[in-house]
């Protein structure tokens, strides 16, 4: 299969502003985004730039912009989205790019590192396991199956409108805490997505969980931690 | 320098569903307090006497703001049943169904404007 | 200078487990250096699951018994006791930190069947079960404030007056080189199965920069003919299939519709350990009964509902590399490298020959894995040794001092990057690397001879020459991924020449390294460990005994 990338690219030691580069490259019918552009490094042009790791959908390094729309590049195959074999690849959006597909994640992890992202626990903990029902795990593992690619984060307008948004990501990993019977410290937890910049800013736009690629469903998870919040603000639970 | 790509969803042919509704949300919300800016105004003529105030009736009543009032039934339909689809969401209610209670929202709104031009069209206008 | 008491290189399960277990002390300071951010470390592919005898009816001694059989008794005792008895506290550990195991009715941890197991012990969640356990040692890492250089290349250890005083990095941010001072430094770089590029389940990321930069230092590499090829991986592009598959009852069919693990493993069937059921599938593609070089999986007795529940990403990654449900349609596979069970070489506590070195996880050889690794004993091994590494290096930073940090290093690291930079002539780096891995697949693969690993080894060699006729298009400073990809390329043919050598040299059939001219074991010659140096013009081979304490050497049949 013949594809044409235009590939945007940003190269701050000799560049004051992005452009689009075309390649066109031979594939197998059942390549990824990700198989062209390791080919367009490969034998074209080694100096393209872009991060990628397991090429199995997990590691989360792959996230970009595949004609208009946030994609894995591992586990996106080039038939299934290229425009008249035509493919259109940009940085992830929302973020400062460093170099031509690689994004700065720094306010990404910083909002990660925010909502308090570990489990505390209080009282003595059990000698072996604490007893959680399975489906509550499995409900949870929803939430805990992010992988952190910032897709999400990249399609969210209100994170391009206000940056100190903790952002879909964020927020849903907050959630896989607060759902957790295990955690002790879902009222502070609460407290700190319940801040104007937390998931009273989520304007329910769903931007993330279409884009999600490993089905998280983020507004879902804002939208529980809300109710969350709204019960306990009643005195509910 | 350093760049980075803003609203890259709210380009025409990039918007999802919800981008949408997000976006109709907002503009519908800003021809309602638009409209409100207007209606004061008006009603407000009749601070300034009954003249006035008859002069402005007059005017509002001709056939091109009576098609607007239409619109206006479709916009409020549309702000009112997007917003209680958005608090439904706030509390765990149909975030599944977030596409089609869009969809019947703006369908509902759209059926309203429609009867509105019919009921001037025939009713007030025959 | 930067300066850490303790310098961890790599942020996957290892590297986070000694990171966290470090931090606990709370005197020493600690930093965790790696070439990317610690989520995208290749722990996270793990899928089926971690042993431990958690369950009634179980023990220790049983775990103990599987693993060293497993490992064709190549495996040291002592350390394959500690893993077994400690493994259970492990999983604890993790659940209480707040991984989401699933359970059984009761709430309790649930087990699965896995390959080489006698008994149900393996704690899972879903198929994710890597990422569960890499996300919450990150949850860990960020709780205990350790200092983290993401996206930093280390390029080779500092050593001075026969220790270790630390290590030279790139930012790759900047392209700038640093030295990083360090009384220990923890090496927890993972496997290098990009040696086997195109034919590996491995991330691009797994080049094996940590036992390469050990092997440099003077420290040997054990066992590294040791190259376990998983047998259920896709054939597009590598992708690993879980053996949970195969736990939750999948079966493995020929282009008949037979289940030809009866002719191989009448027992345990598609359960077999690893090694066993890549030789047999390889046989079955070798004499005819395959279908375009892959045997089946079929999972559809299965049905959707509880593949949806415990095998939601197999069924993902079916989809997405293979184009195949396997909810509906029988799922082609076929052999492809996954593990290192070689690398370097460890006492109990991850210490190696050289003092204030230290090695945990796929990188290191303690020995738990001998000549074959069971399913579900990596992500244990990661976890025990890292912390085991990370305690014995607190009690020794404690007592040295940091030494003179030799910067003859950085210097020899700045000619090293200079030279690369400078390389001219039309080969392409892309395609020495897929050069290497089909030559390693076909030549040391599932089956080896004599001749075929002398044709490898000879290739491999002559890569080593090309490579420096392959440039290096990006020039810049900035995020080149273009060089670092130049230096991985090196570090790789050197560890595969290791590979090599040591396979040549293992002229009988253990584990993993089955060969066709030497069919047989041969405990009289061979029971022993293989230890590569490196030496003028190659790999200068020693050898060392195995640790027997339980379990005398036995033949071993499923």
């Amino acid at each position: 299969m013949d594809v044409t990338y235009r590939i945007l690219r940003f190269n701050p030691d000799t560049d004051s502003a992005p452009h689009y580069e075309t390649y066109r490259i031979e594939v197998p019918d059942s390549a990824t985004v990700l198989d062209g552009l390791q080919a367009i490094k490969d034998v074209q042009d080694g100096t393209l730039t872009f991060r990628r790791s397991c090429r199995q959908g997990i590691c989360g390094s792959c996230a970009m912009r595949v004609n208009d729309r946030e994609r894995l590049a591992c586990n996106t195959q080039i038939s299934h989205v290229a425009d008249g074999n035509e493919l259109r690849v940009e940085p992830l959006a929302n973020m400062a790019v460093i170099k031509d597909l690689a994004v700065d994640m720094t306010p990404f992890w910083q909002k990660f590192n925010a909502i308090v992202p570990y489990t505390i626990h209080a009282g003595e903990r059990p000698e072996r396991e604490y007893l959680v029902s399975n489906e509550k795990v499995r409900h949870l593992q929803q939430f805990a199956g992010c992988i952190q690619c910032g897709a999400c984060y990249s399609a969210c307008p209100i994170v391009g409108s206000d940056p100190e948004y903790l952002g879909p990501a964020a927020l849903a990993k907050a959630y896989r805490f607060v759902g957790d019977p295990r955690d002790a410290a879902k009222k502070e937890r609460l407290g700190i997505v319940g801040s104007e910049r937390g998931i009273w800013r989520c304007h329910t736009i769903f931007n993330c969980t279409e884009v999600c690629p490993k089905g998280v469903d983020p507004t879902y998870a804002i939208e529980l931690l809300k109710k969350a919040t709204i019960r306990r603000k009643l005195g509910l639970g | 320098m350093a760049y980075r790509i803003r609203y890259p969803h709210i380009r025409p042919g990039a918007m999802e569903t919800g981008t949408i509704a997000w976006i109709l949300h907002r503009v519908t919300g800003v021809f309602l307090t638009l409209y409100l800016i207007t209606h004061i105004i008006v009603i407000g003529q009749s601070v300034r006497g009954k003249e006035a105030f008859d002069a402005a009736l007059n005017f509002v009543q001709s056939p091109l703001f009576v098609f607007l009032d239409a619109g206006l039934a479709g916009v409020v339909a549309f702000h009112g049943l997007n917003g209680l689809r958005i608090i439904a969401f706030d509390m765990g209610v149909g975030i599944r169904w977030q596409k089609p209670l869009f969809w019947a929202s703006l369908i509902l709104s759209v059926l309203i404007f429609v009867a509105g031009v019919w009921v001037a069209r025939n009713l007030i206008f025959v | 200078m930067l300066r850490h008491d303790i310098l961890i290189v790599g942020a996957g399960l290892a590297g986070m487990r000694a990171a966290v277990a470090a931090a606990q002390d709370g005197s020493v300071d600690i930093a965790v250096i790696s070439k990317v951010h610690p989520l995208r470390s290749h722990s996270g592919a793990a899928e089926g699951g971690i042993n431990a005898a958690l369950t009634e009816g179980d023990t220790w001694e049983s775990h103990m018994y599987d693993t060293v059989k497993g490992s064709d008794f190549v495996g040291d005792q002592d350390a394959i006791e500690i893993m077994c008895r400690e493994a259970p506290d492990e999983v604890w550990w993790l659940e209480h930190a707040g991984t989401l195991f699933n359970r059984t009715a009761t709430g309790e941890v649930e087990v699965r069947a896995f390959g080489g197991a006698s008994v149900k012990r393996t704690a899972f969640v879903a198929d994710m079960t890597g990422h569960a356990l890499l996300h919450t040692l990150y949850e860990q890492l960020v709780a205990s404030g350790v200092k983290v250089y993401d996206e930093w290349y280390v390029l080779s250890l500092a050593t001075d007056g026969g220790t270790c005083r630390g290590v030279v990095a790139m930012d790759i941010r900047t392209g700038e080189l640093h030295p990083i001072q360090a009384k220990a430094v923890i090496l927890a770089t993972g496997g290098n199965g990009r040696i086997y590029s195109g034919r590996t389940t491995n991330a691009w990321i797994n080049t094996g920069d940590g036992m390469a930069m050990a092997y440099w230092a003077g420290v040997p590499l054990a066992d590294m003919e040791y190259v376990q090829f998983h047998p259920t991986t896709l054939k597009s592009n590598g992708v690993l299939i879980t053996e949970g598959v195969r736990g939750e009852g999948g079966y493995l069919v020929n282009a008949q519709g037979e289940r030809f693990m009866a002719r191989y493993a009448p027992t345990k069937m598609e359960l077999g350990p690893r090694d066993v059921v890549s030789r047999a599938e390889q046989t079955e593609i070798n004499e005819g009964r395959g279908v375009d070089g892959c045997v089946f999986l079929d999972l559809r007795h299965l049905g959707e509902a509880y593949i949806m529940e415990r095998l939601p990403q197999t069924r993902e990654l079916a989809i997405n590399f293979a184009g195949v449900d396997p909810v509906h349609e029988l799922l082609p596979i076929r052999p492809g490298q996954h593990y290192a069970m070689g690398g370097i070489r460890t006492n109990l506590d991850g210490e190696t020959v050289l003092p204030g070195l230290y090695a945990a996880g796929e990188c290191a050889c303690v020995s738990v894995h001998g000549a074959n690794r069971l399913g579900a004993n990596s992500l244990l091994d990661t976890l025990i040794f890292g912390r085991r590494s990370a305690e014995k290096a607190i009690q020794y930073v404690k007592e040295v001092d940091f030494g003179t940090f030799p910067e003859s290093e950085v210097t020899r690291q700045e000619e090293r990057i200079r030279r690369v930079l400078a390389r001219q002539g039309n080969e392409r780096i892309g395609l020495l690397r897929e050069e290497m891995g089909a030559t390693m697949a076909e030549k040391v693969g599932v089956f080896r001879t004599e001749a075929w690993m002398r044709e490898g080894l000879a290739t491999i060699k002559e890569l080593q020459e090309r490579q420096h006729r392959a440039p290096v298009d990006d020039k810049g400073k900035v995020f080149n991924t273009d060089l670092t990809a130049a230096l991985e390329l090196e570090v790789m043919l050197e560890q595969a020449e290791v590979i090599a050598v040591s396979a040549l040299a293992r002229t009988e059939s253990r584990g993993a390294h089955y060969r066709l001219d030497y069919p047989e074991r041969d405990d009289a010659n061979w029971l022993k460990h293989t230890l590569a140096y490196r030496g003028e013009g190659g790999p200068r081979l020693e050898y060392a005994d195995v640790t027997i304490t339980r379990y005398q050497p036995e033949e071993r049949k499923y």
